[in-house]
């Protein structure tokens, strides 16, 4: 393929094609390294020809480019603002909580391997050890119905277990009694787009809903009653 | 603590310390992260408590993944990476992730033009080539934006060059986040312009 053909298909593609949530993902994860060796005055088109391309399609990633950017070089020049206020930080998560122990074997004995999946089996006294220890940021575009973050579970908790999947519990602003439950199904060795078809189900004492995750390996549940967390058993199959 | 947390101007000696559960470390670190995250957040509202959150849940991370950091040397990199992630994150899932007013850069427009592209050949592409250049230089943009549009792929112009030349031709400072911004936006704009998207569809594939 001639450089006139490249070129061409490149101005061609950023003109007419737009991006998607997925490719946004895999460019935001590589825009460090990018910046960096922009910084460090390497050529970029050659070296990240996708990357380049998307941020001129993109106004969200070049956005988030051009925040980086600057950020990278205020750090080199030791320009980084000045907090007004500075506070200090939580440092409790130091210092491992009896409570940290608690979940743990908890943890254990509520997570069960299945021959084609997992099984987690919340309960009335494993739902205080699951509230979040920070105040997160909701994401989602649907931030302010689901602003309110209920239940964390994170396989990246230090828990020394092996929890394969996420669990992520937002209060329903729109409906205060119920929750919108979302299951990120995350087995060892796998990642986007492989993470697709995964059943998953969650079982209450009054229904059964179930759902297929997409290429995040994410599912999520809308209207489940808060009342019924406690019984909640969620089985991830493949 | 009453005291203001210590310095820790070596990334491995930080690192170090962070991985010996050192409460002066973290402390030194939260306060370098809250200035990357306001860096990145700075044009929110409530900016500064939004990068302390950001600082926080940032900190809990990389005190879980310290192990994932393989080179001491660029934990203070590493650290500033995930913390500016957060802070991203925090945006785009908020639908707050757009042009940074410092992104944006009001200078005197140059008439200057970058030349036509020299085209090797007479084939379909190169014919291609000069419509869409013909396009583009009608397009209903600035000066500037041609440049930064026709610099990139008609003239494979690295941005770094492109910067200096807008900087030399405005007598402003020019980053090359700010050609790339400046491109961004004008494709989108283009992407709207009916000529061009007739031009566009008639190339077919």
């Amino acid at each position: 393929m001639t450089d006139e053909t490249v070129r061409y298909r490149q101005l061609k593609e950023v003109l007419q094609v737009t991006s998607d949530g997925p490719a946004c993902d895999a460019v935001l994860g590589q825009l460090d390294e990018y910046v960096a060796a922009q910084l460090n005055g390497r050529d970029l088109f050659p070296l990240f020809p996708h990357i380049a391309t998307h941020l001129d399609g993109c106004l969200t990633c070049a956005a988030a480019y051009g925040r980086l950017y600057r950020l990278a070089l205020a750090d080199q020049n030791d320009t980084l603002p000045v907090l007004a206020n500075p506070p200090q930080p939580d440092l409790s998560f130091l210092s491992p909580t009896p409570a940290a122990a608690s979940l743990v074997d908890r943890l254990r004995t509520a997570v069960e391997k299945l021959d084609n999946g997992w099984r987690l089996r919340l309960s009335a006294d494993l739902l205080p050890l699951l509230h979040p220890q920070v105040v997160p940021l909701r994401a989602s575009s649907a931030e302010d119905r689901y602003a309110e973050l209920l239940l964390a579970l994170e396989p990246d908790q230090s828990l020394q277990t092996d929890i394969p999947f996420k669990l992520l519990v937002y209060r329903d602003a729109e409906s205060a009694a119920d929750c919108l439950v979302e299951v990120w199904v995350q087995p060892h060795g796998r990642a986007w787009p492989h993470l697709a078809g995964f059943t998953v189900t969650l079982q209450l004492p009054s229904h059964t809903h179930q759902q297929t995750t997409n290429a995040w390996g994410a599912a999520a549940f809308e209207r489940i009653p808060i009342n019924q967390l406690g019984n909640l058993v969620i089985t991830a199959t493949e | 603590m009453n005291h203001p947390p210590a310095a820790f101007t070596d990334s491995v000696a930080w690192y170090n310390a962070c991985q010996h559960a050192d409460p002066d470390a973290y402390s030194a670190l939260f306060a370098y992260l809250s200035r990357v995250a306001l860096h990145v957040v700075y044009d929110q509202p409530e900016a500064e408590a939004l990068a302390q959150d950001c600082a926080q849940t940032a900190l809990i991370r990389i005190h879980q993944r310290l192990d994932e950091c393989r080179e001491p040397a660029a934990f203070r990199a590493w650290a500033r990476q995930i913390a500016s992630h957060i802070a991203i994150d925090a945006l785009r899932r908020r639908a707050r992730l757009t042009f940074a007013p410092e992104d944006e850069l009001d200078v005197v427009l140059s008439g200057a033009a970058l030349a036509q592209p020299l085209l090797e050949e007479q084939t379909a592409v190169a014919a291609h080539l000069q419509d869409l250049y013909a396009a583009l230089q009608s397009a209903p943009i600035s000066n500037r934006s041609r440049r930064v549009v026709i610099g990139r792929y008609l003239q494979e112009l690295p941005d770094d060059g492109l910067a200096a030349l807008e900087s030399k031709l405005t007598g402003t400072a020019v980053l090359p986040s700010h050609i790339q911004v400046t491109r961004a936006k004008n494709i989108a704009k283009l992407r709207q312009w009916p000529p061009l998207v007739a031009l566009l569809s008639e190339m077919g594939d």
